[in-house]
């Protein structure tokens, strides 16, 4: 039986989690992974008194003492948002929200390195709590506003709109993603914003957006350019066109993104930063940031840092 | 007026699931990742159209699928 030091707690259909999967077994290491995906498929047998969760996969039987596992890789979310629903069916519910909690009940391997933990990722993924933090390590950051009513909005500056939080929204058949957005102050003024608050920040422009992967104290940082020139407004909306170019940062930013993923207990920070006038703002943090794209777009080979952190 | 988030949205129809699309490939529950099943090579170390080569490909679920 097959004792496993290394877990992947994922989706199967999650790729970035693919390039952990084989880097791990490039270096021989005993690992797993976990799709809740696929555990309806599988049988789990957790003997909590004896710290050991077997799992039976297509007539394999893997072994995971939790108090003997060494590293975590975590790719899931930390909470559905949509588990009570009318339009999903009681199985599905049931499915959902239980699976859901065995998964978060994997905490218990506290010996293990985690990238990130769920609770430091729950803590982290929140803007306010991040730009409170970033401005005390130091960071330029921009004017920021939370408000439902704009009465009280400074006039004369211009500004920018985001959700607080990730905003995708369902229409019948199509669905919806919050970018951020300009906005004119008179804007938010005549709309109704009673329904929910927004954040409203001074529009940072001209810019060039930074994008900054932290792996405990390795860095990886590239500049996003369309036709070699910083992109006014949300550059998600251009991402098929865009280039990343690898770029080293200042020291003395790189310490500070080191110590802001390191203050909010994540081993994982995907940071986004503003450049305008030479001064870099801090936008935000994603502690559950994308990095695939990176590896082929600049070449960065973030997955074994990420191994090197788990085999730390 | 309604809320401005909700004005500026951006639409699109869902996508269609990339799943069926998968012919080629398969996923290896033991390795724990997708192999070509012609020759076993690992999908994302090919170079095939279905790697993430943008950020968030082309689905918008917030990162880490936390809106599902």
């Amino acid at each position: 039986m097959n004792e496993i030091s290394y877990l992947l707690l994922s989706d199967s259909y999650d790729f970035t989690t693919d390039y952990i999967a084989i880097e791990l077994e490039k270096r021989g290491r005993k690992y797993l992974r976990i799709d809740r995906d696929c555990l309806t498929n599988e049988k789990v047998f957790w003997n909590i008194d004896d710290n050991l969760l077997q799992i039976e996969r297509s007539k394999n039987t893997f072994r995971i003492f939790t108090d003997r596992v060494k590293g975590v890789y975590y790719r899931a979310p930390i909470y559905l948002r949509e588990t009570f629903s009318r339009s999903t069916s009681p199985k599905n519910q049931l499915k959902r929200s239980q699976w859901m909690s065995f998964y978060r009940n994997l905490m218990c391997i506290d010996k293990a390195v985690w990238v990130n933990s769920p609770s430091a990722t729950f803590h982290a993924e929140n803007k306010i709590i991040q730009l409170h933090i970033a401005k005390r390590l130091g960071f330029h950051v921009p004017r920021t506003f939370i408000l439902n009513d704009a009465e009280e909005l400074p006039k004369g500056n211009k500004y920018i709109i985001k959700s607080i939080d990730t905003a995708l929204l369902r229409y019948g058949s199509r669905e919806a993603f919050v970018y951020t957005n300009d906005v004119a102050r008179e804007e938010l003024i005549n709309s109704d914003l009673s329904l929910a608050p927004v954040v409203v920040q001074e529009r940072l422009s001209p810019k060039v957006d930074f994008r900054v992967t932290v792996i405990g104290t390795k860095v990886y940082a590239v500049k996003i350019l369309l036709d070699d020139e910083g992109i006014d407004g949300d550059w998600r909306k251009f991402k098929d066109d865009v280039s990343f170019i690898p770029t080293q940062l200042d020291n003395n930013i790189e310490s500070k993104c080191i110590k802001l993923v390191k203050k909010f207990g994540l081993a994982f920070g995907a940071i986004d930063l503003a450049m305008v006038d030479d001064i870099l703002y801090f936008i935000e943090i994603n502690p559950t940031g994308e990095w695939a794209w990176l590896v082929d777009s600049a070449n960065q080979r973030i997955y074994e840092a990420i191994c090197d952190y788990l085999e730390k | 007026m309604g809320h401005i988030l909700l004005e500026k949205a951006f639409r699109y129809n869902v996508p269609k699931q990339k799943r069926n699309l998968f012919r080629d490939y398969k996923y290896n529950n033991i390795k724990g990742y997708w192999v070509n099943v012609k020759n076993g090579n690992a999908l994302m170390l090919e170079n095939g159209d279905f790697k993430p080569r943008t950020k968030k490909e082309d689905i918008e679920t917030g990162e880490d699928r936390k809106g599902e």
